[in-house]
Order: structure tokens, then C-alpha cells, then sequence
């Protein structure tokens, strides 16, 4: 039986939901590893069934913004977790190229030249939409966002609101998500969408 | 590295090297503070790194004190007919040869014990040797004892005796013969290791009689034990009996919870262990969460004002958190940058390994969330 160690580096609290929700369908049958209870910047899951082929660790972290592995705050984490066969998967947004660093190409490239070269061999990065395009994790949602949920609405609410306020938009959109859908509701995403398939390629190559 | 804003004594250690001792094959602590919180999962070595801190320049002082600190882990069990393989695999795990080193990098100071010759010197009652002056003779184990616990009381007077029999080679058929009982054992000098679950213990009381004579110590003792005994008035120093307001019969000390009698040890092994350091395993138990906050406060402080060096081990998280919210308050800031947590983690060779989180490190690890107690 193998034994696979993943720590997932992700931005925000939608991106770090979206992924566990995603790892925990039926596509890949993890869940909440109840041992090691959630807080609020980890989110620990492991193999549904004991007897599972595959047995595997997986810890899903968020980070906050992309920039923390720029600046190199996390490389000693990303050490840690190294020396403890983790193998670590970046998951990023590549944003757009008006903005400074930003774009699928830039982003890329600026996030591989900051990991040290020690880290490298051992770090995996997969920028988001569809690791090819520009654009952010949302892009990625509203392809796969199953219908009734409004999400139109909730795209408008929030841009409306940063013309008013400063707001996290990622934050803010994860919690009308979340938060308004009934917990009993299966997570509303189409996981077996095509738009999804670099994403969980890039998984699959991981977990083995 | 930042390194000597907080030692307050020369015998504080910044940094350290442990090698081939018990698990840890090549494990280095840098950047240590005055208080070191460790944590880390089940038998990944909290209580050998404590153990390998009490590692001497002396080789005989050294393995005296490890296996004191084992009597005071297991009692007489894994004491009583110890032989030199034992010792051998109890704390060397060199690949070749007996010897484990501790190397303190900012004394420049490499410590390297042979266990198994150090072993034959301190007890060899059931071996066979070409020459008998490779035995140590009581009276300088007597010696040994005396210049390493310094703290003397009645029991470690009756302990002491006992102990030059056991590892002397003198009377070794008594050693065999004497059925001793694990409660004698028990009663011990203060060294400077306070194992799991250990509260009271008659071993202070002595202590506590010669060296809290001070009206205003007392009172300060007092002040400090109001945390787990709110109406406490006066300890008797002949029997640490408990005055409480409104009662003029008072209660042994043995009688209030674990809470009280461990931070009562607390404080009378810091003062033990003025100028150097002390280890002790589990500091959280017996300690209600409520009462983290204050506790710390108050075991900072202690240990600043004897300057001791603390190692204490936790697997708590409350604890942890609570480590670092005590260090908040603005009349503890002045304590903040000595303050260190150490997670020992293993890693894929199955080597120990550590890492040191200053305040800082730990404290948004801490409001982060994010674990920082080893486990896997």
C-alpha cells in the first residue's frame, strides 16, 4: 500500500474549500480527518475507508495570497513538511497581466523563481483557472457552478460592494456560497464538469 | 543568530548538539531561549531531550543523573539489577561503539560519553574484572553525589546511602538481597528534572523548611499559591500543612488537588535549580486550562528571578496557546523574546529533527491556527 503525503498551499478560505470539497467527491473519496480537527488555516482529510489501496495524509493550508511564498515566510513550512515526505502542491491564481506580476506566464514564473532550489524537486504548482489561462479560481467556479445557486447574483453583490468598501472579494464570495447553502446540500459544484479536468489531472498525478 | 539578549547567567545554553543519545541520532537545537516550551508527538523524544540536558562534563555525575531521573520516570523496576549492556541501550545508539555526545556550541564544549566504561566505573557487582580499581569506591560516589545535589534533606540523606550501595561495588550481594520498596525510591534530592505526574512529594518538604525562611518570600509563596488555593493564609514549613481563612484546623498540602502540589514543586525546583536549568516533563498535568494563563505567568517569572534555564515538554495545545497569551500582557512583555517552542518532528530517515519558533513564530502560528505540535 502506498502512503502519499500531500500539503496543498492555497490563497484563500474559497480556494481551500473548493479543493477540499473537490478531494472529498466521489472522483477522489477523501474526508475530514476528524482526529485532527479543522481550524481555521488547515484543513486535514484522509481516505474515506481504512482499507482504502491508497492510504494518504493530505493538508490543506491556506496561505492568505500567493505572495507569502515570494517573500519566502513559508519556505521553513514547506522545509518542515519536506523532511517529513510531503510532497508539497501550490495552487494559485495567475490573475491578469495588468496587474503587476500577474497573467498565467508572469505568475508562473515569478512563483518558481522564489522557491528555493533546495524545495523545488518537491513542490508542484498548478496556477488557477486551468493552469494555462489567465484568470483566478472563480473563473474556474462559474464553469462548474451547478445552476441554482445563484451565482450571477452573487458575483454582482460583491462587485457592487468593492465599489463602496474595501472587501476581500474571494472571502466575501465564499461566504455567500457557503454560508447560505444548507449543510445538508451536496457541494454546489459539477465535479465531473470537462473544465475541470486539468485540475483533477494534476491531482490524480499526485495521489498514487 | 540571535543569542545572548536573554541569558541572564553563563550557564544558559543558546544552542546545542545531541548526538547518537537514545533516539536521536544527529539532532541540533540553535537559537534556544530561557523558556523552552517542547512539544511533539508520542515517542518522538520530548523526555530524552529533557534527559539529555542533564548530561555532564563528569562522566560518572552524568550517568548518576540519568539513571536518577530514570528511578524518578519508573521507580525501582528498570533500576534494580542494571547491568552495563542496559545502560548501554538505554542511552547510546551509536552504530559502533558505546558513546553518545552533547555538544553546548556557544560554550564550545563537546561532552562525549562512554556509556559502557562509564558503566563498569559505577556498577559492575555482577562482572568479573582483571582490575578492581576500574571500580569507584563509595566513598567517591559519596563525593559524586554530594558535589551534584548540592540541595541536601533527610531524605536524600537515607537515598543517598542506598544509592552508593546500589552502584558501588561494595555489598553488591545486599544490593540483590534488599527487597527494596519502590516508595523509598521514590523519595529524592531535587535534581534537576520534574518527571510526569510528579506533585507532591515529601522530598521538598526539607527544602522548603531551610531555604523559605524569609518572612517575605513566604508571603510571596503564599501570594503565588492563591491560584489553586484562593483563602491560602500560611504554609507550615514542618509539615506544609495549609492555612486557609476561616478555618483554624489546616489541611496537608497532599490533600489539595494536583494543580496545587505541582506548582508548589514547580517553584521549589526552580529555586533548586537557581543558576542553571530545569526540566520538567508534562507541565500541563494536573493543571485545569482556566488556570494556564496565571500559571505560566507565574513559572516565568520564578524562573527569571532564580535565573533558571526551563525545558518543560507539553503535549497540550491549550497549554501552548495559553504560553504565548501569558506573554502577552504588557507587565510579561519584557519576557517575550526569551521564549522559544520546540516541535521535534521525525522525518523521512526516521531521524529526529526540530524546529525553533521564536515569540513571533509561535504566536502567529498559534492565531493562525495552523499546527505546531508535531504529529503525523
Amino acid at each position: 500500500m502506498s502512503h502519499t503525503k500531500l500539503y496543498i498551499l492555497v490563497e484563500g478560505v474559497t480556494d481551500a474549500a473548493f479543493i477540499a470539497d473537490l478531494l472529498k467527491s466521489e472522483q477522489f473519496g477523501f474526508s475530514d480527518n476528524i482526529a485532527k480537527s479543522k481550524s481555521k488555516s488547515e484543513t486535514h482529510l484522509h481516505p474515506k475507508t481504512a482499507d482504502n489501496v491508497l492510504s494518504a495524509e493530505i493538508i490543506i493550508r491556506k496561505l492568505g495570497g500567493w505572495t507569502h511564498i515570494k517573500t519566502g515566510v513559508i519556505h521553513t513550512d514547506i522545509q518542515e513538511k519536506v523532511e517529513q515526505s510531503y510532497t508539497c502542491l501550490l495552487i494559485f491564481d495567475a490573475d491578469y497581466p495588468h496587474v503587476e506580476e500577474s497573467g498565467f506566464e508572469t505568475r508562473k514564473k515569478v512563483i518558481e523563481s522564489a522557491l528555493p532550489k533546495t524545495l523545488q524537486p518537491h513542490c508542484h504548482l498548478y496556477i488557477m483557472p486551468d493552469n494555462s489561462a489567465d484568470g483566478s479560481v472563480e473563473n474556474l467556479l462559474r464553469q462548474i457552478v451547478l445552476e441554482n445557486i445563484g451565482f450571477d447574483c452573487i458575483e454582482q453583490f460583491v462587485n457592487c460592494m468593492a465599489q463602496f468598501k474595501t472587501i476581500t472579494k474571494k472571502e466575501l464570495i465564499h461566504q455567500l456560497i457557503y454560508d447560505h447553502i444548507p449543510q445538508q446540500h451536496r457541494p454546489p459544484w459539477n465535479f465531473t464538469s470537462p473544465a475541470l479536468h486539468p485540475l483533477t489531472t494534476f491531482f490524480q498525478a499526485h495521489l498514487h | 543568530m540571535n543569542t545572548a539578549n536573554f541569558a541572564v547567567n553563563a550557564t544558559m545554553l543558546t544552542a546545542l548538539t545531541v548526538n547518537y543519545f537514545k533516539q536521536f541520532t544527529n539532532l541540533t537545537l540553535p537559537n534556544l531561549g530561557q523558556f523552552n516550551l517542547i512539544v511533539g508527538a508520542n515517542n518522538v523524544g520530548k523526555t530524552s531531550l529533557l534527559e539529555a540536558l542533564l548530561v555532564t562534563q563528569d562522566p560518572q555525575t552524568c550517568v548518576v543523573n540519568l539513571l536518577y531521573a530514570l528511578y524518578l520516570r519508573e521507580g525501582l523496576s528498570n533500576v534494580a539489577v542494571l547491568h552495563p549492556h542496559k545502560l548501554v541501550s538505554l542511552y547510546s545508539s551509536a552504530p559502533f561503539g558505546d558513546e553518545f555526545t552533547i555538544t553546548f556550541k556557544d560554550k564550545n564544549q563537546r561532552i562525549v560519553i562512554n556509556v559502557w566504561n562509564t558503566a563498569i566505573m559505577i556498577k559492575k557487582p555482577d562482572m568479573k574484572v582483571s582490575n578492581p580499581t576500574g571500580y569507584l569506591p563509595p566513598e567517591t560516589i559519596e563525593k559524586m553525589i554530594n558535589s551534584q545535589f548540592p540541595i541536601k534533606t533527610d531524605e536524600f540523606e537515607a537515598l543517598k546511602k542506598d544509592f552508593i550501595l546500589r552502584f558501588s561495588n561494595t555489598e553488591k550481594e545486599d544490593i540483590y538481597s534488599r527487597n527494596y520498596q519502590t516508595e523509598f525510591f521514590r523519595k529524592n534530592a531535587l535534581l534537576n528534572f520534574v518527571p510526569f505526574g510528579r506533585g507532591f512529594n515529601k522530598d521538598f518538604i526539607s527544602f522548603y523548611a531551610q531555604h523559605f525562611t524569609d518572612r517575605n518570600k513566604r508571603k510571596e509563596l503564599v501570594q503565588q499559591m492563591k491560584l489553586f488555593i484562593p483563602d491560602i493564609e500560611e504554609i507550615d514549613s514542618a509539615t506544609l500543612n495549609i492555612y486557609q481563612t476561616g478555618s483554624s484546623a489546616p489541611t496537608p498540602l497532599s490533600q489539595f488537588g494536583e494543580g496545587a502540589n505541582k506548582l508548589f514543586r514547580v517553584i521549589m525546583q526552580l529555586a533548586a535549580a537557581q543558576g542553571s536549568r530545569l526540566m520538567i516533563d508534562e507541565i500541563d498535568a494536573g493543571v485545569h486550562r482556566y488556570k494556564f494563563h496565571s500559571f505560566w505567568q507565574t513559572v516565568i517569572k520564578v524562573a527569571r528571578h532564580y535565573d533558571v534555564q526551563l525545558f518543560a515538554t507539553t503535549h497540550n495545545i491549550e497549554c501552548v496557546e495559553q504560553f504565548y497569551l501569558a506573554l502577552q500582557d504588557p507587565d510579561m512583555e519584557t519576557y517575550q523574546n526569551a521564549a522559544r517552542t520546540l516541535t521535534l518532528y521525525k522525518t523521512t530517515k526516521n531521524e529526529v529533527a526540530v524546529r525553533t519558533r521564536n515569540y513571533k513564530e509561535f504566536g502567529e502560528a498559534i492565531t493562525d491556527e495552523r499546527n505546531i505540535m508535531g504529529g503525523d
